[in-house]
């Protein structure tokens, strides 16, 4: 009936070729050389790097920073993805109703805090916290609230806490955009049976639209996961540049970062970021074992 | 088979690829231009300014003092075109900058300029400066002149000159002449100087500072001027024998930066932070540490109105220095003879170097021009109303410069960091050395640290 034959030129891989060029540059040529200096011991100059064997991998395993900021970063990311999920859904479930006036407005207005870079912001903050002249002091203590101003950079909670709230006003409207999205994609159908079947919105709410939108919430989880141990600008500039007070906001990329460009230890700094790479490999493979699990929400 | 064999093609063809990125970045980096040997025994001729021609690149990372600096060579050197490029070094951009430079072994100016903080780091990278010490430059016969702290400095491990300065960074105490008039009976520099001469005797000052103006005046405006004022009169470095050493003077300076937080003496304010600079300006801090160059680019710059009206006065209790920046000629320059001439210029030329002081009134390195300044009683300076090289001149001689440490910058900000959180209460003393070494040695594992 029809021709088995499909035309099998070679000029689509010539198509292909700049990509995988540059994938080969960028990325790959990267990370190997990576992998190769992270045996090794160099400061970045024109001297060779001094092959050291697995000493690098020794030290990084027992290696009180690296630890504390495998530590800093979830706790800082858990104290962002929780309440990012919780109002990117709430306000995503408010904004999707069709009666509500004013919805492009907020949709707008809480997806802003999104598009301004990071680097801006962490500054931002950094002025606001700023002890003993920052914006915040000043207000409580015009207002009376306190009456020393208070020293959030030296307060572990409060250095965290800071770091985490900044990043859930940076994110939770990307959430909720994500799960507008999600919620439109919900069959019509299912909400109107609800109704006709006497549900309020509360039941509509756990029953439908929470079940439906699962795979959605994995899907951030997992991305988030990604982004949060990668975590570097805010902690990096909030604090600048140093994770205190004592070491208790290092994030992993901070500790790579400083090790790297500010202390010359390329080699090492090259072994942080393989153990950075594993580490993101097995918690994101963690993730997709569970989102794959929960396909049949799909 | 066509499949199968376009399959292998292409696999064959991206591992080739894959090699040849892989080679050429796995390719030991770059070598050191080699210096042509024709060029090093080459005699320099002596030439007048007019006879050199060419353009030269120049870097430098700040925007203030870099254009400045090539346009004094080049109103000498009329055939020469300067094209000076700034990268300030916030977040080490400069520093990142130079260092990626020499080691792609291509991209270098053909002078570029270093700070205190990490000059001894620069004169130490292979292929970066170049050996001023050895022919065709010969340096050593050129720096007799120069102060020679400042020499000391430029030179690397092994004792060659690697880059010059053409300024001196003694410091003093800055401080506002109608506070201490008004709170402590004096603006007479002199008294001022006696009120801080001793750990003991600044805590009292500061206490009667605030006494007398109901604790609206503090005497510092930070703990890390004092900071500054500790660290460059310490007599050992920080790094001997390659073990981290800390000197007595810095339990010292814990102790009363102590005192200072815990009475509210001191204003806590980090170092150039916009409030540090705002507070130049105010009637709320009284003294910061002020080096040669600090009247201009703390005082002057930060208080405008005042900056002619000598609301400002130097005292010097506490001989110490910070800061001053040094040029040398890149080794992967093309241009070395022209490039030796800026630096030799800016470092050594009497002429220009009179004319940079009264003009910019930096503190230059040159020994007959300080003299002869020292001795001018009408060059005065309108920020301070006194004559900055009798001031600071004294000073020169006292400082050491063998106790800067290519490591000192990082020691710096780790000592800084903990001692935020020593200030806050939150460690006491002993933890305190507990954690700085812990810093110190994840920062800098080859040290021994005890």
């Amino acid at each position: 009936m029809f021709s088995k034959k499909i035309r099998k030129d070679s000029y689509g891989y010539i198509f292909i070729l700049p990509f995988f060029i540059i994938l080969a540059t960028f990325i790959i040529y990267p990370i190997l050389y990576s992998i190769a200096i992270s045996f090794t011991k160099w400061d970045g100059s024109i001297i060779p790097p001094e092959f050291i064997g697995l000493n690098n991998y020794r030290r990084l395993v027992g290696d009180a920073f690296f630890l504390r900021s495998i530590r800093n970063t979830w706790i800082m990311w858990l104290g962002c993805i929780i309440p990012q999920m919780i109002f990117g859904l709430g306000l995503a479930v408010i904004l999707s109703e069709k009666k509500l006036k004013g919805k492009g407005f907020f949709r707008w207005v809480y997806y802003l805090p999104n598009i301004v870079t990071m680097a801006s912001v962490g500054t931002l903050v950094f002025f606001l916290i700023n002890w003993p002249h920052g914006s915040i002091n000043r207000m409580l203590m015009t207002f009376g609230i306190i009456n020393e101003p208070y020293n959030f950079l030296q307060s572990t909670l409060a250095a965290r806490a800071t770091i985490s709230i900044t990043l859930w006003w940076m994110w939770f409207g990307y959430s909720m955009i994500i799960f507008m999205a999600g919620i439109k994609a919900i069959p019509e159908e299912y909400f109107e049976a609800a109704r006709v079947d006497g549900a309020n919105k509360w039941q509509i709410f756990w029953n439908i639209t929470l079940p439906c939108l699962r795979p959605i919430i994995l899907y951030q989880v997992v991305t988030s996961v990604i982004g949060g141990l990668t975590m570097f600008d805010v902690p990096y500039i909030v604090t600048e540049a140093r994770g205190g007070p004592q070491t208790t906001t290092l994030t992993m990329v901070m500790y790579l970062y400083n090790t790297t460009f500010a202390n010359y230890n390329f080699g090492y700094g090259a072994t942080i970021g393989v153990g950075l790479f594993v580490l993101v490999m097995i918690f994101v493979a963690i993730a997709f074992k569970i989102i794959n699990k929960n396909a049949a929400y799909d | 088979m066509k499949k199968h064999h376009l399959k292998r093609t292409f696999a064959l063809l991206m591992c080739a690829i894959l090699m040849l990125v892989m080679f050429t970045g796995c390719s030991q980096p770059a070598e050191a231009p080699v210096e042509e040997p024709q060029e090093e025994q080459q005699e320099v001729t002596e030439k007048s300014p007019e006879d050199f021609t060419g353009t030269l690149t120049f870097w430098h990372f700040n925007n203030d003092e870099g254009p400045k600096l090539a346009e004094a060579f080049m109103a000498k050197y009329p055939n020469v075109t300067v094209e000076t490029q700034i990268t300030a070094d916030t977040d080490l951009a400069y520093q990142n900058k130079v260092t990626s430079s020499i080691r792609a072994g291509s991209g270098m100016p053909d002078v570029y300029a270093a700070e205190n903080a990490f000059v001894k780091r620069f004169v130490n990278l292979p292929g970066g400066f170049a050996d001023l010490s050895a022919a065709p430059f010969n340096a050593e016969e050129l720096v007799g002149n120069n102060i020679p702290y400042t020499v000391d400095i430029g030179r690397d491990n092994n004792g060659n000159i690697k880059a010059l300065s053409w300024q001196a960074c003694p410091g003093g105490i800055g401080y506002k002449r109608d506070l201490a008039l008004e709170y402590l009976g004096t603006d007479d520099p002199a008294e001022i100087t006696a009120m801080l001469a001793t750990p003991e005797s600044i805590i009292e000052t500061a206490r009667t500072l605030k006494e007398a103006s109901n604790g609206q005046v503090k005497l510092f405006v930070g703990t890390e001027d004092l900071y500054k004022v500790y660290v460059g009169s310490r007599s050992v470095p920080w790094v001997q024998d390659n073990k981290f050493t800390i000197d007595p003077k810095m339990m010292e300076f814990l102790d009363i930066a102590k005192i200072l937080r815990d009475e509210g003496l001191e204003g806590g304010i980090r170092q150039w932070t916009p409030t540090w600079s705002a507070a130049v300006a105010d009637d709320e801090h009284m003294a910061y540490a002020i080096p040669t160059w600090g009247i201009q680019w703390i005082v002057a710059v930060n208080d405008e109105e005042n900056a002619d009206a000598g609301r400002w006065g130097i005292a010097t209790p506490i001989p110490f220095y910070e800061g001053g920046t040094w040029v040398g000629v890149s080794e992967q320059s093309q241009n070395k003879e022209l490039a030796w001439e800026f630096v030799k210029f800016l470092a050594t030329d009497a002429d220009h170097l009179r004319d940079w002081a009264k003009a910019t009134g930096d503190f230059v390195s040159h020994l007959d021009i300080i003299d002869e300044l020292m001795s001018d009683n009408s060059f005065v300076n309108p920020t301070v109303n006194q004559n900055t090289y009798q001031v600071y001149g004294p000073m020169v001689y006292e400082i050491d410069g063998n106790l800067i440490t290519q490591y000192d910058d990082q020691i710096r900000v780790a000592f800084l960091d903990v001692l935020q959180t020593y200030l806050a209460g939150n460690i006491d003393k002993d933890q305190f050395l507990v954690n700085l070494k812990e810093q110190v040695q994840a920062d800098i594992p080859d040290l021994i640290i005890e």
